[in-house]
């Protein structure tokens, strides 16, 4: 039960993450100034920063479960 | 995305002083890394109290409620990580551009309210910078403040580095653009009706 509860938080989490990650890039693109390398790399960094937090979260609850 | 005419140059791109982010951030950045290390720090330390709730609540060992503390954590970590992200956006995106012929300012003042406008320089009355307090002075960074003839009077650059600088420029960049154009007999209504339609000025 401990395990499901986490995994419905880690979705949540997750979809909170995604749906603010679209908007901001989309302002992102829509207001960056043409050719702005330090606008692609925010959005890179921000992008890895989430995929080793999120792949943390998966390992701490597969560790859980089995 | 900011349209400029084939032959308008940009003069000068700036933003919010580097502290101003690092103001704003602060807190939150702190928050995220007194998280990453109560994680760290977690398979040495002992949960006590909350071992016990969390025992009697789910049949759980104690190494499991320590993952599952350190999960919740990394949860609290993604979110304040968007928070961030959030927090350097509004930084980033909030810019003032010079060109030959105009002033523009892009600024995201929510999620779902970006604003944008522009002013071109024969309409431009009065330039002046306020500089108030001890870390502005020392780091040089203050407003600009530019009084127009348009439907926006005042237009501010916020603390943004080497006001003065930024003033001369503006001020230089409207002699040469009146002059430019009382050499080429035209008009400045003329000047703004070749402009193509901009961005919408205000989109909530």
């Amino acid at each position: 039960m401990l395990a499901q509860i986490l995994i419905v938080a880690f979705v949540v989490a997750l979809a909170f993450s995604l749906i603010i990650k679209w908007i901001v890039s989309y302002h992102f693109r829509k207001f960056a100034l043409p050719e702005d390398k330090m606008a692609k790399k925010i959005i890179s960094r921000h992008k890895w920063g989430t995929i080793v937090i999120a792949l943390f979260c998966v390992a701490l609850l597969i560790m859980l479960v089995f | 995305m900011l349209h400029l005419k084939e032959n308008e140059k940009v003069l000068l791109i700036t933003r919010r002083h580097w502290l101003v982010l690092v103001f704003h951030i602060l807190p939150t950045a702190l928050a995220f890394s007194a998280i990453v290390i109560a994680i760290l720090l977690l398979p040495f330390v002992s949960l006590g109290p909350l071992s016990d709730w969390l025992a009697e609540t789910f049949p759980i060992a104690e190494y499991s409620a320590k993952i599952t503390v350190a999960f919740l954590l990394a949860l609290l970590l993604l979110i304040l990580w968007e928070v961030i992200f959030m927090q350097v956006a509004h930084y980033y995106l909030d810019t003032w551009v010079v060109t030959d012929q105009r002033t523009v300012h892009t600024e995201l003042l929510g999620l779902f309210n970006r604003f944008l406008t522009s002013i071109y320089h024969h309409q431009i009355q009065d330039v002046s910078v306020d500089v108030k307090g001890i870390l502005p002075t020392f780091m040089n960074y203050g407003n600009v403040q530019i009084q127009t003839a348009g439907a926006h009077r005042e237009f501010v650059f916020r603390e943004i580095p080497e006001p003065y600088k930024t003033k001369e420029l503006i001020v230089q960049a409207q002699f040469t653009f009146l002059r430019e154009l009382q050499e080429s007999g035209s008009s400045p209504e003329n000047v703004e009706k070749e402009q193509k339609p901009e961005e919408l000025a205000r989109d909530d």
